[in-house]
């Protein structure tokens, strides 16, 4: 009985069956190290193959960026652009549930929120809820939150902001803040200043 | 003198010094040239430029990263990165650090190690602070530490173990909460000679260390350790460690923010309590067993068979090992003379792993112990048994190769229905995620035969690549797609700005803004000639400017009977009554004298408006070279795809080629190990009937002197 090879399997089956931390990774990871050694033509075929699914997976990713970037110069220029995002502090007082956004009145976008989206927005993510555009001149941003207090209890927060497009991105970030004193989150608007 | 304001423009065909009427005119120049603005705006975009993003806005851009990451895009999350570092300029270490996560994520391990190199080079850069806790905790001297440890692990992992070695050898300081991950790194680059720890272990967070020791990075560092030892035939070095893993309950390691986005693997963000606690159970009891069979392993290369099977007694029968366990302890108890309970478990083995090498060896040694137990009819009828098995096994192994090479596209052959949303559905998957051609799912097949293939890495990995690459085939006639559509729009964008242009030109927007200048500006002298005269009349309205006029009327009609009639009466009313009209008109004059002068800096604005829109207009109506821009980046995609889309065909196939090979190539072994088994088999059935024949003569001989006796009498 080989029991190299045993304990080789016997790694090899716990990583297809348990996906375990990356430190039993490791451990594989030392047998298929060893294992470079033995098989030289085999693992150089193996580089050649994964370094050319690499690069393929690299050109896509750079054609997919270049056609956002070309999706967004066509249907989005900076001279009419508007964009809001939407970010949590903390969240204790406020579990966000949706956003509702109008812009002169008008309904332009609105989000309901899984689980995970509300965790990202609590870990220190932005989200961006609306890209569209907008003509030069004042506007008027409202912005209605639903979501549930830290009791449980479901709660509106809502803000209006005016703002000036000129020729400019504008970018307003929509921040769902604790406020310790009221126990109370409120929603307090920042334009972006690039 | 009374004001008579009608401008007789196309525009604005009468205009009364009537506030309304006033700001109608202006609207209309107004709204005119802003959608003329609007829509050339709209067809003919001015492109972004690169800007150096100041600190507040570069954190916000990386948290706008975060977010697709935190929410399981982590293709968006790249792009985001890309994106900001693009249109931005934002160059933090941070985003340098997260991107070559990302990297490591989606598995673009070259471009991580490019992007920690870049990082290794630039590491004086300190950090941003940041909402999130955890990463508000990393400063520079750990991000270069983290540096080192990613590059290694890259290099660990494409196979450059000397390179990996000089980069752990630069870190001369590491800190508690990496420590774990050094040591094994450190193990792996010098697999398998003992690892050269030479960095000292800051003291700062010792105490956490103490309580975090017990931590699964320690068992996985033990259970190397162990391994080492074993290879170099030190089992009393290798056994107290086993056995404290063995016995050791393990707790999982505290992880930070870049622990989790550089294990490709974790998905603690995305997993509830229950489903963490469960995966931290099986982990536990895997690093248990693992090293409960490491022991066993051991004692029998040890050739101390008693212990190994005490060791195995206890054995859990739901772990991933117990195929190797049950053949151990079997093997162990045979070796003891626990023949009954070896026979059981042979029979088990054989039954419960009919495919597996192991179970093959437990068919001949099942009949081998038979031989020594039981009748040699019996011992013939299982090596029977055995030959049938391994004959049977190389025609359906013959079977599957045969299939199996004739098999046009690969992840067809015998798939299981987990699967279809790799293939079948791929395109409702591509939709899902800006990079769908990133997976972590395993591709899985009904044919034991490939099952068993699969379980070596290397073609696993072969047929991982397959699904990508026809993932990222659809992801890729999704984007030709959306090139075509976004041409069309070009076009249509193109149609829509010629005609703008060509409405834009019937009408001479510098001659109309200059005739209304005109007209305002004589507007404004009678306003101030009125102001200066104090002429309330110039501004009368409609009722009063009738009220005027029967007035004059009046006064002509009196002029003509005057000398018929006695005129002092109709003198008299007619003096009363353009008397109270005066008055009223002199009462309102100042308002309307603030009013006109009011409404008339309004047109001047409106004016200057309307004129810097109109050069606006002409500076993007000759703008031509933004279109044909976007014309040519749309052109590029579209060969840009088209190349990849070959690529990837031709790589498909390379890799389906290489999968053929590595499959005949387990064919080939597999096949010399039922051979080698069969041989075996018939070797012994030969040696049995040997032995039957040898008892037969045995009988023969004894039964022979009777008989001889026999005929003698």
């Amino acid at each position: 009985m080989n029991m190299n090879i045993y304990s080789s399997s016997v790694i090899a089956r716990v990583n297809k069956s348990l996906v375990l931390s990356v430190c039993v990774l490791f451990l594989s990871l030392a047998m298929s190290v060893k294992s470079f050694g033995g098989e030289p033509e085999s693992s150089t075929t193996n580089g050649t193959l994964s370094t050319q699914l690499e690069d393929i997976k690299k050109q896509v990713l750079k054609l997919n960026r270049d056609l956002f970037i070309l999706e967004e110069d066509l249907l989005f220029p900076a001279s009419t652009q508007v964009a809001v995002f939407v970010s949590v502090d903390v969240g204790r007082f406020f579990k966000i549930d949706s956003v509702e956004l109008k812009i002169n009145d008008k309904n332009v976008a609105g989000f309901l929120y899984t689980e995970r989206q509300r965790k990202a927005l609590e870990k220190g993510g932005i989200q961006q809820v609306y890209l569209g555009n907008l003509k030069e001149g004042k506007h008027q941003l409202t912005a209605i939150f639903t979501g549930f207090d830290g009791e449980g209890r479901s709660t509106k927060r809502a803000v209006t902001h005016q703002f000036e497009k000129d020729d400019d991105v504008v970018m307003i970030e929509l921040k769902v803040e604790d406020n310790e004193s009221s126990y109370r989150a409120k929603v307090r608007v920042e334009e972006w200043v690039l | 003198m009374r004001l008579n304001l009608n401008l007789n423009l196309d525009l604005n065909p009468s205009l009364d010094l009537n506030p309304s009427l006033d700001l109608n005119i202006a609207q209309i120049v107004k709204v005119t040239l802003i959608s003329g603005m609007i829509s050339l705006t709209m067809v003919m975009p001015s492109l972004a430029e690169t800007v150096a993003a100041p600190a507040h806005i570069e954190d916000k851009l990386y948290r706008k990263a975060l977010y697709s990451y935190f929410t399981g895009d982590f293709g968006e999350a790249l792009n985001q990165i890309n994106l900001n570092r693009q249109r931005f300029n934002s160059q933090s270490s941070r985003s340098r650090l997260f991107e070559a996560g990302l990297q490591v994520t989606v598995g673009l391990h070259h471009q991580a190690t490019e992007s920690l190199q870049y990082l290794k080079v630039n590491q004086a850069v300190s950090l941003v602070n940041n909402t999130d806790e955890s990463r508000t905790n990393t400063s520079p001297k750990e991000l270069k530490l983290l540096t080192l440890l990613q590059l290694a692990e890259q290099q660990i992992q494409q196979g450059d173990t000397t390179t990996a070695k000089q980069t752990l050898s630069q870190i001369t300081e590491v800190s508690n909460a990496y420590n774990d991950q050094y040591q094994i790194l450190n193990q792996l680059a010098y697999w398998p000679k003992p690892p050269v720890l030479s960095a000292i272990t800051s003291r700062e967070d010792s105490d956490e260390k103490t309580s975090n020791r017990q931590s699964f990075s320690d068992a996985y560092i033990k259970l190397n350790q162990a391994l080492l030892h074993m290879e170099q035939g030190e089992f009393e070095r290798a056994k107290p460690k086993l056995t404290e893993i063995k016995n050791t309950l393990w707790l999982p390691p505290a992880k930070t923010f870049w622990h989790l986005l550089f294990n490709p693997f974790s998905d603690d963000n995305n997993r509830d309590f229950s489903e963490k606690l469960n995966d931290e159970r099986i982990q536990q009891q895997a690093v248990n067993d693992y090293a409960q069979l490491l022991l066993a392993q051991m004692y029998v290369k040890q050739k101390r068979y008693e212990a190994a099977y005490y060791e195995l007694k206890d054995f859990p029968q739901d772990s991933p090992y117990t195929e190797s366990a049950l053949f151990i302890f079997a093997f162990s108890a045979q070796k003891i003379k626990q023949y009954t309970m070896s026979l059981k478990l042979f029979s088990v083995i054989k039954e419960r792993f009919p495919y597996s090498n192991l179970g093959w060896q437990a068919s001949l040694l099942l009949a081998g112990q038979v031989v020594d137990q039981m009748s040699l009819e019996e011992a013939m009828t299982s090596y029977q048994n055995a030959e049938r098995l391994y004959q049977q096994r190389l025609t359906e192994l013959a079977d599957f190769q045969q299939v199996f090479s004739t098999s046009d596209d690969l992840l067809t052959f015998s798939p299981k229905k987990e699967n279809f949303p790799l293939s079948e559905n791929k395109v409702e998957t591509a939709t899902n995620l800006s990079m769908p051609f990133f997976t972590n799912n395993v591709y899985l097949t009904d044919s034991v035969w490939l099952q068993k293939a699969l379980l070596d890495n290397e073609l696993q990995a072969h047929f991982q690549a397959l699904v990508e690459l026809d993932l990222i085939t659809t992801h890729l006639k999704g984007q030709q797609q959306k090139n075509l559509w976004l041409k069309d729009t070009l076009a249509l964008n193109s149609k829509r700005k010629a005609k703008v242009v060509e409405a834009q030109q019937q009408a001479d927007y510098r001659a109309i803004i200059a005739q209304l200048n005109d007209k305002k500006q004589s507007i404004a002298k009678i306003v101030a000639d009125a102001e200066l005269a104090q002429q309330s009349t110039v501004f009368a309205n409609q009722a009063e400017e009738q009220w005027l006029k029967r007035i004059k009327a009046s006064k002509q009609a009196i002029t003509l009977i005057d000398g018929n009639r006695n005129i002092d009466e109709y003198q008299g009313r007619v003096k009363r009554i353009e008397g109270v009209l005066t008055w009223q008109l002199q009462q309102s004059f100042p308002v309307r004298l603030w009013q006109h002068k009011k409404l008339l800096k309004e047109i001047d604005q409106l004016l200057l408006q309307a004129e810097q829109q109109r050069n606006r207009f002409v500076v993007l109506k000759d703008s031509a070279p933004v279109l044909s821009d976007l014309a040519e980046r749309i052109e590029k995609s579209a060969t840009g795809i088209k190349t990849q889309l070959i690529n990837v065909t031709k790589l498909r196939g390379m890799t389906s080629h290489k999968i053929q090979e590595n499959v005949q190539q387990f064919v080939d072994n597999q096949r010399v190990v039922l051979e080698a088994h069969l041989l075996t088999s018939r070797h012994e059935m030969a040696a049995v009937l040997e032995s039957m024949a040898k008892f037969d003569k045995r009988i023969e001989r004894q039964l022979a002197p009777n008989f001889q006796n026999k005929g003698s009498l």
